[in-house]
């Protein structure tokens, strides 16, 4: 088990890690999601090796590997811009860690072979860096990382620098690799859709420190706060009440098993639907056209929500609407920021 | 009309002719003259001269250390500057910048002052209390402090801009310090260090300030040797063979490092230009840091500051007396005037040195960054030359073309002509990269948003190339006023300039006299630091060779 306690890393008066602690188990896929600037390339940075943390230890299987040199440490880890040497070409890219284990020459010609094929570039041996597409350059960089056999692969934002159709491509794509070689990860992007879609536990990250983990499904059904609800896409956010086992978001009221109070109600997509039966009067703001259908912006008294909807319904038509209390979490209330002026 | 090349046509021929005409009169012509000389006799083909360095054991010997002091120079100047580059291009310290700007110092320094602060530093009265004058010592010394600052610019610029994460990714997959340095860093940095390198040896190959007044009649290297035999000995074709032999040398260095450049043109470092120093983060790095820096800054200031101090140094305590001293007419003949009148010279020549070289050079520079094509390379090619030719070489060739068909070796331009050539190449250097810079999107730029071409000439290309040109043409007159080689050959005894007063005072035996030659370097080196450090605030960004 890869495990991060405590980890805290400060330049100079700015904390970058705050007491970040997260585990990993072998074999697994571990996420790491938040902002940019969040720190997730820090922490990142500190289990490599390449920075040293403040306070706070790095464990290997129980092995405590925070003073290791980064040569030393069974991981691989995966650059953002993928810093290939572009010196060199791709075989001598994927073969570089293998210089430095004894490895024959014919050996570490038949492992770049095998990789190459495994990231989808056979062939590409004695082609140049410079000449490489973002994409290609993504899985050399892949290739490079897995040639050693790293126990534990780190990737920062691997897909960060490419555009979006190819990122879609590769995110199945980077899934089978991991499971086809069974080998531990450590998954760090900002983008949540692509965590969820790789990792099978995820870590958010903001200002530094850990905020919350859980698997895919239980963090996007209740996001354990309302910043990272914001962060994974719930909006709007409004004042709500529970009292006599109902939900009151003030446009509309719906069923709710949990304790009365006063909360602030974050709503994901689908917390709001058209329905010609329900008890919410709504109007049309606009319609954007989106893959498979538009999505509506509906506006509720003063609270502007975004449903979907297979037809193009003109800004201005009035819509019946209904709350689905499954798509909306709680927490404790905010104190409002307009009170404050 | 082409945009990007509008220096085609008739125009751009006009502007071609006056570089061409000049660097051909005044540098080409005096090269093949002395080819001639150095060939012939009397009209016939006569390669006696050649045959007689070679019968003389005395001369080979001067050729054979000419070439080994350059080689153990560049090693030397390698070993000090490379730590201390590594720890200004990857470190973030407390006075970085001024290290940096300082570095430059020395190498503008004329070598007349930087021979003059050795002989301070290591002769007798010295504060190590060593005596190594006619010692290569003193010499391999000197030739490191002047140098140091061409590695430092050259090999710094490409470190800096190296990727930090490339060396990151090596170390990730277990490569030891050493083994990424040596994998990744290294090969990266090769372009820039083969070419800092190159340069140290053609600088230290035709050495001659130094070696002239470290080296004593122990040591010479062939253009002492050359000046020896057309001033001294006045057998002006054997100084021609000489010469001969200094610019196979030199065009075998120069030919060499361009094939490597050529060579290495399709592998294109990725450079980012992002911020890439950081804070040293553990003692070992902060050792690392404080011992190359402090290394350089000891080895590059106690030259000049031993300069000063022993220029202010009167019997036991210190006073002005040698600075009093230079106003006067010396009784004992070792200047025909008063060294304030080489002052004078120095700042006049340096002044109309410094607009020949900025009118020849921009036209040159307008010609190479805005014509393009095979011509313009060729061009660019030629402008470089009177840099790696010796200033001896240079000299000495003027004293034998310009008789005719305008007889200039009288006149008082030609100590102006002289420098100008040598200082054209620096305002090339510095102005072209800004030249070809504007040209694409900045002018797209300014077009877009509503400027006419006029006024976008008016308004974006001219300020940012005043400003380069304004560096080059400190570095024109910085150049002017330590020149000393070419100036040996061709100054009038009435018209000395700084550089060949402080030679004529330190020829000449006596306190006084080395108080007024230390005198003098102190104030020239005070002179060409303070335009050094004017340059540096007129730099645009990092553009611009040096």
């Amino acid at each position: 088990m890869l495990a991060c306690r405590e980890v805290t890393v400060s330049f100079g008066e700015t904390i970058a890690v705050d007491r970040a602690t997260l585990e990993v188990n072998i074999g697994r896929v571990g996420g790491l999601i938040g902002p940019s600037g969040c720190g997730k390339s820090t922490l990142l940075r500190v289990i490599a090796g390449l920075q040293r943390p403040d306070h706070g230890s790095i464990t290997w299987n129980g092995a405590d590997i925070t003073a290791a040199p980064p040569h030393a440490r069974p991981f691989g880890l995966m650059f953002q811009d993928y810093a290939l040497f572009p010196h060199l070409d791709v075989a001598a890219n994927v073969a570089f860690a293998l210089r430095f284990s004894d490895t024959s020459r014919a050996e570490a010609n038949r492992r770049v072979g095998e990789l190459l094929d495994l990231v989808g570039l056979p062939g590409y041996e004695s082609r140049t860096i410079d000449g490489l597409s973002g994409g290609e350059q993504q899985r050399v960089a892949l290739a490079r990382t897995l040639a050693p056999s790293p126990d534990v692969l780190m990737l920062d934002e691997p897909l960060g620098a490419l555009d979006r159709s190819l990122r879609d491509d590769l995110v199945p794509e980077m899934r089978r690799i991991f499971s086809a070689l069974g080998t531990t990860a450590l998954y760090v992007t900002h983008d949540h859709d692509e965590a969820f879609a790789v990792a099978d536990g995820v870590f958010v990250m903001r200002d530094g420190a850990i905020v919350g983990h859980g698997s895919p499904a239980q963090l996007w059904e209740r996001p354990p706060d309302l910043e990272t609800a914001r962060f994974l896409g719930y909006g709007p956010v409004v004042a709500a009440t529970v009292s006599n086992g109902r939900l009151d978001v003030g446009f509309a009221v719906a069923p709710w098993s949990g304790p009365a109070g006063s909360y602030s109600a974050a709503m994901r997509p689908g917390a709001v639907v058209i329905d010609p039966d329900g008890a919410i009067d709504a109007v049309v703001a606009d319609a954007t056209y989106t893959k498979d259908g538009y999505e509506l912006r509906l506006e509720i008294g003063e609270t502007t929500v975004a449903v979907r909807c297979p037809d193009r319904l003109p800004a201005g038509t009035r819509v019946r609407a209904a709350v689905d209390p499954d798509h909306i979490a709680l927490y404790p209330a905010q104190p409002s920021t307009s009170s404050d002026v | 009309m082409d945009r990007d090349r509008p220096l085609t046509g008739v125009a751009g021929l006009a502007i071609l002719a006056v570089p061409a005409l000049f660097l051909g009169y005044f540098f080409l012509y005096p090269l093949a003259s002395i080819l001639i000389t150095g060939l012939t006799s009397d009209g016939v083909p006569d390669l006696g001269p050649l045959g007689e360095i070679a019968s003389r054991p005395r001369l080979l010997g001067i050729a054979w250390f000419t070439l080994w002091q350059a080689v153990a120079s560049t090693l030397l100047t390698l070993v000090v500057a490379l730590p201390a580059t590594a720890a200004l291009s990857r470190y973030e310290f407390w006075g970085k910048r001024f290290v940096r700007a300082a570095v430059t110092v020395p190498f503008v320094l004329p070598t007349v002052v930087v021979a003059t602060a050795f002989l301070a530093l290591l002769g007798p009265g010295g504060p190590l209390g060593l005596d190594l004058r006619r010692s290569i010592w003193a010499i391999l010394a000197a030739h490191v402090f002047y140098n140091v600052a061409v590695v430092v610019r050259t090999v710094g610029t490409a470190w800096e801009r190296l990727d930090p994460r490339l060396e990151e990714a090596a170390r990730t997959l277990g490569a030891t310090r050493w083994n990424a340095f040596r994998a990744v860093t290294w090969p990266l940095l090769r372009p820039a260090v083969v070419s800092a390198t190159s340069i140290v040896f053609l600088f230290t190959f035709t050495s001659f300030g130094v070696v002239l007044i470290l080296g004593g009649l122990e040591y010479a290297t062939l253009e002492v040797e050359i000046w020896r035999q057309a001033t001294a000995l006045i057998d002006l074709p054997l100084a021609a063979a000489l010469s001969l032999l200094q610019l196979v040398g030199v065009t075998g260095i120069l030919v060499g490092y361009a094939r490597y450049q050529q060579r290495r043109a399709h592998e294109l470092p990725l450079l980012s230009a992002r911020a890439t120093a950081r804070r040293p983060a553990t003692w070992r790095e902060r050792g690392f840091v404080a011992a190359t820096v402090g290394g350089l800054v000891a080895i590059l200031g106690a030259p000049l500051v031993v300069l000063a101090e022993r220029s202010l140094r009167v019997g036991d305590g210190h006073g002005l007396t040698h600075y009093r001293a230079l106003a006067e007419l010396d009784e004992a003949g070792a200047a025909f005037v008063p060294p304030t009148t080489a002052i004078g010279n120095s700042l006049w020549f340096a002044v109309v040195a410094t607009a020949l070289a900025l009118a020849v050079g921009l036209l040159a520079a307008a010609v190479i960054a805005y014509r393009g094509g095979r011509a313009s390379r060729w061009f660019d090619a030629l402008l470089m030359l009177p840099l790696g030719t010796s200033a001896v070489t240079l000299g000495f060739g003027f004293l034998v073309a310009l008789d005719a068909p305008i007889d200039l070796r009288t006149s008082a331009l030609l100590i102006p002509l002289a420098h100008a050539v040598v200082a054209i190449p620096f305002v090339v250097r510095t102005t072209v990269p800004i030249m070809r810079s504007v040209r694409h999107r900045l002018r797209e730029a300014a077009a877009v948003l509503g400027a006419p071409p006029r006024a976008v000439w008016r308004l974006v290309d001219l300020p940012l190339i005043s400003r380069a040109a304004l560096v080059g043409a400190g570095f024109a007159f910085a150049v002017s006023l330590g020149e000393f080689g070419a100036t040996s050959f061709i100054v009038r005894p009435d018209r000395p300039t700084i550089p060949i007063a402080i030679f004529r005072f330190l020829g000449q035996p006596g306190a006084q006299n080395l108080g007024r030659a230390l005198a003098m370097s102190t104030l020239l080196m005070l002179i060409t630091a303070g335009a050094i450090l004017a340059i540096d605030r007129l730099r645009v960004g990092h553009l611009g060779e040096f």
